[in-house]
């Protein structure tokens, strides 16, 4: 008896439709954190898979709920390497496990900062989907629980990402590499065809992090001026609006907190007056009452504007 | 933008809370800004109740 057999195993059938699901070349990895913020496992129902529940799942408030799709990669090997067999006297060879598959891709002209990014997902469980070259996402499917999409678990220990300086023949690049969890199968990994989806590769996006310094706090009204931008690349935020301005309390939308008080502050007026540089005012406060201002806008996470670091204290 | 809001040149006013503010707070609040007097006017023309039609024969 071979592995990956049962006691009461028989032959299965063979039959195979004219046009099965193969799969094509990665070149997107949605990644996901392997539990969600209720300790749940994370998973979607396949009939769920559409670009407006992936957009809300990449713009997640939770960072464990949270779906972070790569940049695109190049030159991607996922190679499942040979078997170990014991071989016997006789000359007889079982297979005693499969060997490991070793994902490993180029990011093109992937960036210094953004290696930083790469790096963090050696330290927590996770899995990904794959959307391959023909515009296919591929998941894991659990036998047992068939309604779902899971996402195809990654041997963290595993990972590495390292910098490929350029040279005179290539640009800089960055490359990644993983080994899939040995518990992943080949034959439970399933392909949504892109003729059943409504988005692709380049529709999926990570999220940018984004944080405020602010100047202007002045007496003579209550506000401030909140320049916003990128954290890792200082890039500016442009076209929030105060609807794009919420309390880190409630969430009520055109408001700040009043971290002092406890209470929600309605924003009276908004101007980017540049690109980035927002000047906010408010409904009045005490001096020496502490503001927090937080943003929200799909594509940026600003959770650093209200991580308590930079909270506005009016003179 | 909701209702709440109107948009003038390229700031945001808050008609909810700013409507019957005299100039002077507003100014206050506002000088900052280059359009702040026709945001004040903007903002207090929407408080005049729409002019009543004439009834048709």
């Amino acid at each position: 008896m071979a592995i990956d057999c049962t006691c009461n195993n028989t032959l299965a059938n063979l039959g195979t439709p004219d046009c099965p699901s193969v799969g094509q070349v990665a070149k997107k990895f949605i990644f996901v954190p392997r539990f969600a913020a209720d300790g749940s496992v994370n998973k979607i129902l396949k009939t769920d898979i559409t670009n407006l529940n992936l957009q809300l799942k990449i713009n997640a408030a939770n960072p464990k709920d949270r779906y972070y799709p790569t940049a695109e990669f190049e030159n991607v090997e996922d190679v499942r390497e040979d078997p170990i067999t014991q071989e016997f006297n006789s000359g007889k060879i079982i297979t005693v496990r499969d060997g490991v598959r070793r994902n490993v891709g180029m990011i093109p002209l992937g960036s210094f900062q953004e290696l930083g990014a790469y790096k963090s997902y050696g330290c927590a469980e996770f899995g990904a989907f794959v959307m391959d070259a023909g515009g296919n996402f591929m998941y894991y499917s659990d036998d047992s629980d068939p309604l779902y999409a899971y996402p195809i678990l990654i041997d963290n220990e595993t990972y590495h990402a390292r910098l490929v300086k350029a040279t005179d023949a290539e640009v800089q690049m960055l490359e990644i590499s993983w080994q899939w969890k040995q518990s992943q199968r080949d034959q439970n990994l399933r392909l949504i065809q892109s003729d059943g989806l409504d988005f692709d590769a380049d529709d999926l996006e990570g999220l940018f992090d984004a944080d405020a310094v602010y100047s202007s706090i002045l007496g003579t009204f209550d506000g401030a001026t909140a320049t916003i931008t990128t954290t890792l690349f200082g890039a500016a935020v442009e076209g929030l609006v105060p609807a794009d301005f919420v309390s880190s309390d409630s969430g009520a939308t055109s408001f700040v907190y009043n971290v002092t008080t406890g209470l929600d502050v309605a924003l009276t007026g908004s101007t980017e007056s540049s690109a980035g540089v927002y000047t906010l005012t408010w409904t009045a406060a005490a001096t020496g009452n502490e503001i927090r201002v937080k943003a929200l806008k799909d594509g940026f996470d600003f959770s650093a504007m209200a991580d308590g670091t930079n909270d506005i204290t009016l003179p | 933008m909701d209702d709440n809001w109107i948009k003038v040149g390229n700031s945001y006013y808050n008609v909810t809370i700013l409507k019957g503010l005299s100039k002077t707070e507003f100014k206050k609040q506002f000088r900052h800004l280059p359009k702040w007097e026709d945001a004040f006017k903007q903002i207090n023309n929407s408080k005049k109740s729409p002019k009543k039609s004439k009834p048709k024969d």
